[in-house]
């Protein structure tokens, strides 16, 4: 069996505590480190590489979920979490496992087993399992509060009302705001259904734009019109999203 | 229950007046007609208990007729027929009773035939001042149990809104702190000990305050700490926890767990949401015969708050609301990375 290099990341000491001791004395595991936020886990997953990750969902900066959304090559996951009926949900059928806190050492190692398993087949079941997780979790209708992006090694947290607008490009979308433009591996859809109960409008086909940031609206052409933003943008409407944004305004 | 009580005290008031009538129709009917002693007395019974006891069925019409749903024509219509009948029983039934008593003396029965007229005419005036009067009772009657009902139903409402209101266990809570204890165990089972011990007695006071009663700030304030151990354990040396109480106000009377949700709240923006060192700052002090609670956190003022904010603090308010009648008891001052809650809190007439 090959060594499986693990890192724990949690918030509350006393429950990295109970994991490193489940581990300790297992000569196939190699425990690479612990960190208690996910901003600092970001830089260890970098550097480490670590096979598994056991990952608490409420942290500090950002949540598991949020730093699942911008690992670019994520490690096997395995949430730890005390109280989360979405994870429960979300994971049921993606990540390797998710253990609900507190549990017994057998069920670590039940957890961490399976993810032996996917390591071993080497079939892309982890992409995928991450892959659906991330539809689902685009599926999910919650409210977003804020959008997290990555630039190399920086971790960009935009909170909603600092966005102005959102563009479609091939596969991805650009996030313009206040903090700069940042690619997110996502769908113009993903983003208009969270965004739409927090005030931003699909203008247009590639357009999705937070009204709060509209400075004026101006007639451009037969039957086209121009969004002026507060940003200085300038953007067409289609006249799907001009209806759309009359009946707003 | 209540009617009953009611009836019962009614009706011996309702006995006495019938007597009062008859002592009334014998004397009208020995000094005015000239009717023997005997023969009055009888006759005064007769004409006042038959009337008494369809009295009782009038008094049930009443009551049971839902006079709100009749218009002004069904009513009269309704007390023409009732009074007619009323009438036919009561002097018919008297009449016959009384020459079957009397064996049909040819002067007695003459008189009565003669004062017919005066007599239904004295009879439907009695039939409207019992009708009348039951009518007002029955509806006094009404008015009350209405009453009654409704401060009932009041009181049910304000305890399940406050039962709404007040602070509950939140599970993320409670299985993080077992998540810690399992972890104590190995690590450190005296600390474990500890902690279950602390987490018992928070959970027992959570579970049994009434709002009923009022607790004390010391009563408060030994939970909350109980609570803030617990807190400490879970994050380590990240959170920090200072108390400021000014000496003599300790006994101050509170609504119990009034203070959990504020810091609670503290803990959650601070300590959970913030990474490194963050603090709760608790003081208390009598301000103008006032004491005045707050309760200070810091949070990370680059992250946008997430949600869940602000239901536990309007529970609060609303809760201070409806246990002082008062409004403005909560001030909330929010600086660039500090957030702060003052509570004001009335004393009794001791403080």
């Amino acid at each position: 069996m090959t060594k499986i290099k693990v890192l724990i990341i949690d918030d509350e000491p006393p429950a990295r505590d109970i994991i490193r001791h489940y581990l300790s004395g297992d000569a196939d595991i190699e425990l690479a480190g612990e960190c208690e936020n996910g901003f600092e886990a970001i830089k260890m997953i970098n550097e480490l590489k670590p096979d598994l990750i056991f990952l608490d969902v409420q942290m500090p900066k950002l949540t598991g979920f949020e730093l699942l959304e911008i690992l670019p090559d994520p490690p096997q996951i395995v949430f730890t979490t005390a109280y989360d009926e979405f994870a429960i949900k979300a994971f049921e059928m993606n990540a390797v496992d998710y253990l609900l806190k507190p549990f017994a050492k057998a069920r670590l190692y039940q957890a961490i087993d399976r993810a032996r398993q996917r390591l071993e087949s080497k079939t892309p079941v982890v992409q995928q399992g991450i892959e659906e997780l991330r539809a689902k979790l685009d599926d999910s209708t919650e409210e977003l509060d804020r959008v997290v992006a990555r630039l190399g090694s920086k971790i960009i947290v935009m909170p909603i009302d600092k966005i102005w607008y959102i563009e479609a490009q091939d596969d991805y979308v650009m996030v313009y705001s206040e903090q700069g433009n940042y690619l997110k591996e996502k769908t113009m859809k993903y983003f208009e259904t969270h965004l739409a109960p927090k005030g931003f409008i699909r203008i247009h086909r590639s357009h999705l734009v937070n009204v709060a940031q509209i400075l004026s609206v101006e007639l451009y052409g037969k039957d086209t019109h121009l969004v002026m933003l507060k940003c200085g943008a300038k953007l067409k409407t289609s006249a799907e999203g001009y209806k759309r944004l009359r009946e707003l305004l | 229950m209540f009617t009953k009580l009611y009836h019962n005290k009614l009706l011996p008031v309702y006995a006495g007046a019938w007597l009062a009538i008859a002592v009334v129709h014998y004397i009208i009917v020995t000094t005015q007609l000239g009717v023997d002693d005997l023969f009055a007395i009888v006759e005064a019974l007769v004409f006042s208990t038959i009337f008494a006891l369809l009295g009782i069925g009038l008094w049930f019409l009443v009551k049971f007729s839902d006079t709100g749903k009749l218009n002004r024509q069904e009513m009269i219509l309704r007390h023409a027929t009732s009074s007619a009948l009323t009438m036919l029983i009561w002097f018919g039934g008297s009449y016959l009773l009384l020459g079957l008593i009397s064996g049909h003396e040819p002067g007695y029965m003459t008189m009565l035939n003669n004062t017919m007229v005066v007599r239904v005419l004295a009879g439907l005036l009695l039939y409207t001042v019992l009708v009348t009067v039951s009518y007002l009772l029955i509806n006094n009657q009404n008015l009350k149990e209405r009453k009654a009902r409704e401060e009932v139903l009041q009181n049910l409402l304000h305890e399940s809104e406050l039962n709404s209101l007040r602070a509950q266990i939140k599970p993320h809570f409670l299985f993080n702190s077992l998540n810690s204890i399992s972890s104590l165990t190995v690590t450190n089972p005296e600390k474990a000990q500890e902690m279950v011990i602390n987490l018992s007695e928070f959970m027992r006071y959570s579970l049994s305050f009434s709002d009923n009663k009022m607790s004390t700030l010391k009563q408060e304030l030994y939970h909350l700490r109980l609570y803030l151990e617990i807190e400490k354990v879970r994050f380590g040396g990240r959170l920090a926890v200072d108390e400021s109480i000014e000496d003599g106000i300790l006994d101050w009377p509170l609504p119990p767990m009034i203070l959990q949700p504020l810091v609670e709240n503290a803990v959650k923006h601070g300590v959970y949401d913030t990474p490194g060192q963050s603090f709760v700052k608790i003081s208390g002090v009598k301000n103008n015969g006032w004491l005045e609670i707050s309760v200070i956190n810091n949070f990370d003022p680059d992250l946008p708050s997430r949600k869940g904010t602000g239901t536990g603090l309007s529970n609060v308010m609303k809760r201070m609301q409806m246990v002082y009648n008062m409004t403005n008891l909560a001030k909330i001052t929010k600086t660039e990375n500090t957030f702060e809650v003052k509570l004001k809190i009335p004393g009794n007439d001791k403080n």
